[in-house]
């Protein structure tokens, strides 16, 4: 037995110091001796671990023209070390790659290749990656843990260029369709044609289900669709009454579904927070006052609203530029970048899915990862 | 993972033995001290009777601020006392103190005069402000998947809308644990054996923080550990995860 100091027990130095680093710090120490190679590489280790890492924003990483680009996956942890004084450090490099959706470590990506577009996934910590020719058919509405069973499953719907052609390949319906990743059957039909709405929408994971804001832009206004992932059915929430127009964004602060709405012309972000989830009534939790170091709003802005750590952390993105500010209005950092499309979140996995060696096509440390 | 492993994964709140023994401990020395009509220790009552001549002392705050400190005696012998409230931070200690078992001196037989005088001076520092239930709700663990969660359980602690820091005690904190690895150690250590989560928390993340960006050549000088790896085997590790292993 080699303890991390002569008097320090297994016990704290593996439960309570190295299930606490970045994968990238983790992987390092695996190669400090073996003892700590074997005890961090134990499924139970890495679960808790997975557990134990925090949700942040992915930035938009993209490089290059659209026919030469490389995607960086860069997330909002400054943890990890600043390449620069406000440059932070990229996780992994990906060639001909554009990303679309993210559940804990696994993101899915699609390819830039016209000839042959299709989709992939990957898990940018343990450097796997597959294609996932299977779902061909179809595009990528969300992708979510099934908590019973502990697949990741996507939800799918047919894409919509052959739906409207009549093109449907032979045997598929339309409507809504899940696929288990790893799976060797075909993605199952599940109904919900009507759910074409919300397919191409941001969505979030709360609890078991799948959140997509409708808005007021919306013909239904002011509701929240939302999809149980258990039951696989979807039905309609009430989202708070917001006072005007803005930029609004779904997420969890506390375990309780939380709605943050930007007005840009009073630069004042309203914090609401669906306190009774039963009776679906939603509480202005307070307002964050924009501080003065950020611009007046003049219509080319970006702002994400998301917890992590138990920090609410506020992103204003205009220009090349990202302002983090806390809940008190306060600048707390300023980063070069940009906010990616859609809110996407990362929490790192060193966890060994599955799955993975199971799709044909399976590569780990190899192209497209750079 | 030994046999009191949490199922979920993470470890134990407490360590069996050594509380049973600070429990015998204080029980023989307490023994000889002047004598207590209530000696049926063998139930420990959360709410004692108060028909005895000495008051029980009851886990509240306000209580506690009358009570005599309670006295450590470290592995050199010397004493430290330590006040109630403070020692309230300490589960182990609590728990003493809960069942009456507090009132002697009480051994901590792995931690040195200089290690625990450090440890009673966070205790006092953050006493006045300790909540047991916060610290409760930050401890649970993030449990592995498949998961069931319903609406109400909370896995992060509450996000605080007025200044999570009013008392200064993050600062404070930064200047406590600037320590040498050594003295970092064996504070770790000591609030391990007597379960104080806040001080645990803060020395292993200073630890960890310690250790992101090192070499793995460098986190084995730090910790004393030999490289038990043949040059290739460590190559081919490297070669792996080479990502990990840039800048």
């Amino acid at each position: 037995m080699a303890p991390l100091h002569p008097g320090l027990p297994d016990e704290i130095a593996i439960w309570e110091i190295l299930i606490r680093l970045d994968p990238k710090a983790l992987l390092r120490c695996r190669a400090v001796c073996r003892d700590w190679l074997r005890a961090t590489s134990t499924r139970e280790f890495l679960v808790v671990h997975h557990g134990r890492q925090p949700t942040l924003p992915l930035l938009n990483g993209y490089n290059g023209d659209v026919d030469d680009q490389t995607l960086d996956i860069i997330s909002l942890d400054h943890q990890t070390g600043l390449v620069a004084a406000d440059q932070l450090q990229s996780i992994a490099r990906l060639d001909g790659m554009h990303l679309l959706r993210s559940c804990d470590g696994l993101l899915i990506l699609c390819t830039n290749n016209i000839d042959d577009r299709h989709y992939a996934i990957c898990n940018p910590a343990t450097r796997q990656y597959a294609p996932l020719r299977q779902i061909d058919d179809f595009e990528v509405s969300g992708m979510y843990l099934h908590r019973s069973t502990g697949e990741y499953r996507l939800l799918l719907y047919p894409c919509p260029a052959k739906v409207r052609n009549a093109e449907l390949p032979h045997g598929l319906h339309d409507g809504c369709h899940v696929f288990t990743l790893g799976s060797c059957e075909p993605p199952r039909h599940i109904g919900w044609p009507e759910a074409r709405e919300v397919m191409f929408e941001a969505n979030m994971l709360f609890h078991g289900s799948l959140l997509w804001y409708m808005g007021p832009e919306n013909i239904k206004k002011d509701i929240i669709r939302v999809f149980d992932t258990t039951a696989e059915s979807f039905r309609h929430m009430q989202a708070p009454v917001l006072p005007g127009p803005g930029e609004t964004n779904l997420f969890e602060m506390d375990g309780m579904l939380t709605m943050a709405s930007c007005n840009y012309a009073a630069a004042v972000i309203g914090i609401w927070v669906l306190q009774d989830y039963e009776n679906e009534i939603w509480t202005l939790k307070c307002q964050i006052r924009l501080p003065a170091e950020v611009p007046k709003f003049d219509g080319d802005w970006d702002v994400l609203v998301t917890c992590s750590d138990e920090a609410v952390l506020v992103l204003v993105a205009f220009g090349y530029k990202i302002l983090q500010i806390d809940i008190d209005g306060k600048l707390v950092a300023t980063f070069h970048g940009r906010l990616s499309h859609e809110p996407l979140r990362l929490k790192q996995s060193l966890v060994l899915h599955t799955f993975f060696p199971a799709l044909e096509g399976y590569v780990v440390n190899d192209l497209p990862f750079m | 993972m030994d046999s009191t492993a949490d199922p979920k994964g993470k470890r134990p709140l407490y360590q069996e033995d050594g509380l049973a023994y600070a429990r015998a401990a204080a029980a023989a020395a307490s023994a000889t001290a002047a004598a207590a009509p209530d000696e049926e220790e063998a139930k420990p009552k959360p709410k004692p009777s108060s028909s005895s001549e000495e008051a029980k002392p009851e886990p509240e705050a306000e209580d506690q601020a009358e009570m005599p400190p309670l006295v450590l005696v470290a592995e050199d012998g010397v004493e430290v006392s330590i006040s109630r409230r403070a020692a309230r931070m300490s589960h182990m200690l609590r728990l003493l103190m809960e069942d009456s078992c507090a009132d002697g001196p009480i051994p901590a037989p792995n931690v040195h005069s200089d290690i625990l005088d450090l440890v009673v001076q966070y205790c006092e520092k953050h006493g006045p402000y300790y909540d047991p239930e916060a610290s409760e709700r930050a401890r649970n663990p993030f449990p592995p998947f498949p998961v069931e969660l319903t609406p109400t359980v909370s896995s992060i602690k509450p996000v605080t809308y007025v200044d999570p820091d009013p008392h200064g005690l993050k600062d404070w904190d930064k200047d406590f644990i600037s320590l040498d690895n050594s003295t970092l150690f064996e504070v770790i250590l000591a609030a391990n054996y007597l379960n104080i989560e806040d001080l645990l928390d803060l020395g292993t993340t200073t630890v960890a923080d310690m250790m992101r960006g090192k070499k793995p050549e460098e986190i084995r000088e730090i910790f004393e550990i030999e490289n038990d790896y043949t040059p290739e085997q460590e190559a081919e590790l490297r070669k792996e995860n080479a990502w990990a292993f840039e800048d």
